[in-house]
């Protein structure tokens, strides 16, 4: 891509870099006031927060904004890259009952880390994003649920949400308008699984934290079996601007079927891991290289995970892949929450997806067989290899359980547990081979307590 | 019923008012309970079967409900803790950083398995899942339970660090938690002729740039996040003094 003026963010300046949801946190914008005088939509604009959601309050109509949000291409960029503005038009407009906005903070992807500074750092965006989303489909009740580990996301936008409701952008009457509009900030308890849609919904409502059939989809039966639109955070305080700096603003950035900017977070074997906002389209190369410092001398790039744990492994020759969904999707992987993973030439494949095989067993919430007992044996199996008792008869046997739990899990957990070991099986035996070679044989498969929890 | 042989536990006037600030916000008082049992894990550092079932009397839940809400979440832990949980994450890109030799130290120095308490009464260190601080790993949170509950964010931690941590919190020094330098580090791409580095302290990594004026040492952070730091955190000003002249 790379056609924009050069900005400078997180220590680099580079022409991919477009700052937007980030602006604040650039800019050290976290109090009304400033919010109001200093902050700008997009890197060259105007100063002047919640002009938007006035403007859009007082003029603007529920179709026109889903309009809009669906010309500027906004996409979801929670990991499915669902179109935001066509999410908003699937709440029936005849049933007369409440609706609600749920924002998803419950930012829990390992390699993920952009929702957290999102909430902390630009809290008076994410409100705005949230008046202007809640509007388009009739909601009068926003939530915004937190992971409770965020202790610091959950005051600060606290604050800030008390900061608004004291200055009249909240409440009954946003701006004098007779259109209420309340926020609430919800705080999770350490669950990942709450973080998949409808898992967050039952959770908000105060049940254990078990998916939900669909349909009846959440945006027609969501909480209290009312109408519920899930946005995540990124997706939320990207709203704003499409409002002030127009929708072409986005679709002259990214790619055609990606347009606008996504927020990058970069993590592992790389020399300065961050975070930066970039436009959809830059190559995975110019992210690790440019951005994020490269490898460390020596190193030889093994594999890139594009977007979070649950994404399918990239083998180096596919770096130059552009960073949009549609390219990464061609490249056999996800763009997800666009966190990006680098694993260099010293990195134990088969110990990372053990690894990830931990993860995904201790977040399970049981309520489904392939899942529950498919992560636990994919763990059990990655531990007995790890322990020198690999056989070759593993990677069919690996491959045959993800079979079972890819597309048949009640949720998406099993297939982002699934889909990291379909990867490393199918595309990198040899880090498996490796072990099998050196095995002492034997081990039988031992469950072992892993997870060390004063539960 | 277990419950009827529990003792009776008044909730805390905070946690009381944290529940009735909130009944408007929701069209049921269920959609309280997890909120207001995290509370309740942040002042007694746990959730103990008297605490849920206060929350379960104030919210007019049957307690087996709320038992069942408390055995599904990672974070209301069920049994004594010390006064801090430490909280270390275990994900891949943490344990790729260390977090195995913090654990590893933490065994070593205490005697105390994962999950078990400090014969001290001051720790209890836990493995957890991902705390999406990625790129600060080793990623640490430091929890003081009570009614004035206190969060400190501990990354890119060494075992060295981690020890003299540990052992200033248990001689008393208050500001044990406070955020200190890890390393200052030459970043790779820098933006102009400018000297740019990383600031790596226990809280975060601050793109800066260093300049050498009128026989000083001045550090430009590029977000001006760190404030003055003579002002606000002399001991990391003097930390980073210290790391530019060696």
């Amino acid at each position: 891509m790379a056609k924009g003026k050069p900005y400078l963010q997180n220590g680099v300046r580079h022409e991919c870099i477009t700052p937007v949801t980030t602006l604040d946190i650039e800019a050290g914008i976290r109090k009304l006031a400033d919010y109001r005088a200093k902050a700008r939509y997009v890197p060259d604009g105007e100063p002047g927060g919640y002009r938007a959601a006035e403007h859009v309050l007082r003029d603007v109509s529920p179709e026109e904004i889903i309009e809009r949000a669906k010309t500027a291409g906004l996409r979801g960029k929670g990991g499915a890259g669902f179109p935001a503005g066509l999410k908003w038009s699937f709440v029936p407009k005849d049933k007369p009952v409440p609706r609600y906005l749920a924002i998803n903070g419950d930012e829990g992807e390992p390699g993920t880390f952009k929702d957290r500074f999102l909430m902390e750092d630009a809290p008076h965006r994410l409100i705005e994003g949230a008046i202007i989303a809640c509007k388009s489909f009739g909601a009068h009740q926003a939530y915004c649920y937190i992971r409770g580990e965020f202790y610091d996301s959950i005051r600060l936008l606290g604050e800030a949400v008390k900061e608004a409701y004291a200055e009249g952008i909240l409440g009954d009457r946003p701006f004098g308008v007779d259109y209420p509009i309340h926020f609430a900030v919800h705080t999770g308890a350490g669950a990942y699984i709450c973080g998949e849609e409808t898992s967050m919904l039952s959770s908000i409502m105060g049940e254990r934290g078990h998916p939900r059939m669909k349909p009846p989809f959440p945006a027609v039966e969501g909480l209290w079996r009312c109408p519920t639109i899930i946005n995540n955070v990124e997706t939320i305080a990207t709203v704003p601007a499409i409002f002030d700096a127009g929708e072409d603003w986005f679709t002259a950035r990214g790619t055609e079927r990606s347009p606008g900017i996504k927020v990058v977070s970069v993590s592992g074997c790389v020399r300065n891991p961050g975070w930066w906002e970039i436009e959809y389209g830059t190559p995975i190369s110019t992210i690790i290289n440019e951005l994020a410092g490269g490898l460390r001398p020596g190193r030889k790039l093994k594999a890139v995970i594009p977007g979070g744990s649950s994404c399918p492994l990239m083998k180096p020759e596919h770096v130059d892949t552009p960073f949009d969904y549609e390219s990464v999707m061609q490249a056999g992987s996800m763009l997800g929450s666009a966190a990006m993973i680098v694993l260099d030439d010293t990195v134990d494949i088969v110990e990372v997806m053990r690894n990830f095989c931990h993860f995904y067993a201790h977040e399970s919430c049981g309520k489904c067989t392939p899942c529950r007992e498919g992560t636990r044996w994919m763990l059990q199996i990655h531990e007995r290899i790890v322990n020198g008792g690999g056989r070759p008869e593993d990677l069919a046997l690996l491959h045959d359980i993800v079979l079972g739990i890819e597309a048949k899990s009640f949720c998406p957990l099993g297939d982002a547990a699934a889909w990291p070991v379909k990867s490393a099986v199918e595309r990198y035996p040899e880090e498996y081979e490796r072990y099998f070679e050196t095995a002492g044989g034997g081990g039988e498969e031992e469950h072992e307590e892993t997870m060390a929890e004063a539960g | 019923m277990a419950a009827l042989e529990l003792s009776r536990l008044e909730l805390p006037e905070q946690i009381r008012r944290f529940i009735a600030e909130r009944r408007d916000s929701y069209p049921t008082a269920k959609a309280i309970l997890i909120p207001a049992l995290m509370e309740c894990q942040k002042y007694y550092g746990q959730v103990t079967p008297e605490a849920a079932r206060a929350v379960a009397e104030e919210l007019s839940l049957p307690f087996a409900e709320v038992q069942s809400v408390v055995s599904f979440y990672t974070m209301m832990l069920r049994r004594s803790t010390g006064e801090y949980v430490i909280g270390v994450c275990g994900t891949w890109n943490c344990a790729h950083a260390g977090a195995g030799k913090l654990i590893e130290h933490f065994r070593q120095k205490y005697g105390a398995e994962v999950g078990d308490t400090t014969e001290n009464g001051l720790f209890t260190l836990l493995q957890v899942e991902c705390l999406c601080d990625c790129h600060n790993a080793p990623s640490v949170q430091f929890l003081k339970r009570g009614p004035e509950f206190t969060p400190y964010w501990c990354n890119n931690l060494t075992v060295e660090l981690f020890d003299q941590v540990l052992s200033e919190i248990e001689s008393g020094a208050e500001d044990a938690l406070r955020e200190r330098l890890v390393r200052i580090e030459e970043k790779a791409n820098p933006p102009d002729d400018k000297r740019w580095v990383w600031l790596v302290t226990t809280n975060n990594q601050y793109p800066a740039w260093l300049e050498h004026r009128a026989g000083e040492n001045l550090v430009h952070d590029a977000y001006g996040k760190l404030g003055d730091l003579k002002e606000t955190n002399p001991k990391l000003f003097a930390e980073i003094q210290a790391a530019l002249r060696g």
